[in-house]
């Protein structure tokens, strides 16, 4: 009876070790993977005629906790920044005599009708004129997004970028 | 009595075992794992699961209007990696991402592709421990075999974990990238240390850069000897781009030595230069990529 008591006792002590998982421990504080920054999208993504006013671009991310993270965390993003890769006021032709040609107007809101969030960047439809080798191709905006995800002991961030051209002509 | 005496003996240890396994225990299985727990302490899984709660700045949950004393880690302040999107690496230039960090912290920054899951292109820091203050990362721009990366496809990513934290195990499932290295074998998910983590180096033994090629391609890699990830247990999974489109996946498993050969068929791609690119990770995440340019020339009238 002695030897029974105590194969049953050591054999639930086994059974216990053998199936039990911390599993919803490891899971709890969230946010191991970088969020995933899916369909970035800026609109327009051409801006022409080059007559050198503001256009409002509409930018749209789905952004999404990465599917392996086991909690699931919440996740943010914003428009961060936009910028040029010519002047703002070049010299020669084209490029107007203007400055501040970009700027970030909302980094983040939701539409309040559909709930779907966005950014909003304005920049000017102009390009310089030059046909030299860093203007032949006219003008790029580019607009990054920063996503974030944070756990109670980690950071993680992740950021994207969509271009807004403004073409040398018409036929590029 | 004395049988009655053994089973309350068995209860208590049984009891003291499972005690002492709260506090030691740590393979989470894959099952649990996909299963995202409930009732637990963590504010953000509940968050997420409500789709009204945001972590805001000054390191508190939201919740419609309330402010909860649940705080998050905010070691991590005033992120800029934008220049990693603007500057010109082909013009010799490199990038200058900054970050500032209240406490010390391992900072992992990573680049891949955007468009194609799990691509990873190039490690710019691995888990590195920063101390409290300013910090500029400087970044030529390039991938893993010197070839510059198209960032206008691209997702740049930092982690900043607390450094007491480094022997947590990191969680995996049965998803991405794993499956793509799933053998018939079969054999438990579970954990591995995230410090554990190196990033393997592969090379590309043909073609040799800009080669010119037509019909099928033989193109060969290896993993370093001496930076394999876990490649020897599981084996590897290892996928084929062209010009960042998936053109072939392969699982190899551990006999093939980190050796990998597929014969491409050039037909399929117009003629003219393109971006190979061979994208490998083993069973725990341990990602890397090489990368070749080539030329195809299959038209008639080519030489």
């Amino acid at each position: 009876m002695k030897r029974l008591a105590m194969v049953i006792g050591a054999a639930a002590v086994l059974a216990f070790l053998g199936s039990y998982h911390v599993a919803e421990v490891e899971a709890c504080c969230g946010a191991y993977y970088p969020p995933t920054i899916n369909e970035l999208s800026c609109d327009p993504d051409q801006l022409w005629p080059p007559n050198h006013k503001y256009r409002d671009i509409m930018v749209t991310a789905n952004v999404t906790a990465d599917p392996r993270d086991p909690s699931n965390p919440p996740v943010d993003w914003q428009v961060v920044s936009v910028s040029s890769n010519q002047p703002d006021n070049a010299t020669g032709v084209g490029d107007g005599n203007t400055t501040n040609d970009c700027y970030v107007q909302t980094a983040y809101t939701t539409d309040p009708v559909s709930g779907q969030g966005f950014g909003m960047v304005r920049a000017r439809a102009e390009r310089c004129g030059n046909t030299a080798a860093q203007y032949g191709m006219g003008r790029t905006y580019t607009i990054v997004v920063r996503a974030w995800a944070r756990g109670l002991f980690q950071t993680l961030v992740a950021e994207r970028s969509c271009q807004v051209y403004v073409p040398h002509d018409r036929g590029r | 009595m004395k049988s009655s005496t053994w089973i309350v003996g068995g209860i208590a240890v049984f009891a003291v075992g499972a005690g002492l396994l709260t506090l030691t225990h740590q393979e989470p299985a894959a099952k649990a794992m996909s299963e995202p727990s409930s009732g637990t302490v963590c504010p953000f899984g509940e968050a997420a699961q409500t789709g009204h709660e945001h972590p805001h700045a000054d390191g508190h949950v939201h919740v419609e209007g309330e402010q909860h004393e649940e705080t998050y880690w905010g070691g991590l302040q005033d992120v800029n990696l934008t220049e990693a999107f603007t500057f010109s690496p082909e013009r010799g230039e490199t990038a200058l991402l900054h970050y500032r960090l209240t406490e010390p912290a391992r900072v992992q920054i990573r680049v891949k592709d955007a468009e194609t899951r799990e691509l990873f292109l190039a490690t710019i820091l691995n888990w590195d421990l920063r101390e409290p203050g300013e910090h500029t990362e400087i970044w030529d721009g390039h991938d893993y075999s010197g070839n510059i990366i198209d960032m206008s496809r691209a997702t740049i990513t930092l982690i900043a974990r607390k450094p007491e934290h480094g022997s947590e195990l990191m969680p995996l499932d049965s998803r991405s990238p794993e499956e793509i290295v799933h053998s018939e074998e079969e054999h438990e998910h579970g954990t591995h240390h995230a410090w554990a983590e190196e990033v393997p180096y592969l090379r590309i033994l043909e073609p040799a850069p800009r080669a010119e090629s037509r019909g099928l391609l033989l193109i060969r890699s290896e993993v370093d000897e001496n930076r394999r990830g876990y490649g020897d247990l599981y084996g590897y999974g290892v996928r084929y781009y062209v010009d960042g489109v998936l053109a072939r996946e392969e699982f190899y498993k551990p006999e093939s030595d980190g050796r990998f050969a597929y014969r491409l068929d050039t037909s399929a791609f117009p003629d003219g230069e393109h971006l190979l690119q061979i994208g490998m990770c083993d069973h725990h995440q341990h990602a890397t990529s090489a990368s070749v340019p080539v030329v195809f020339r299959n038209a008639a009238g080519n030489p």
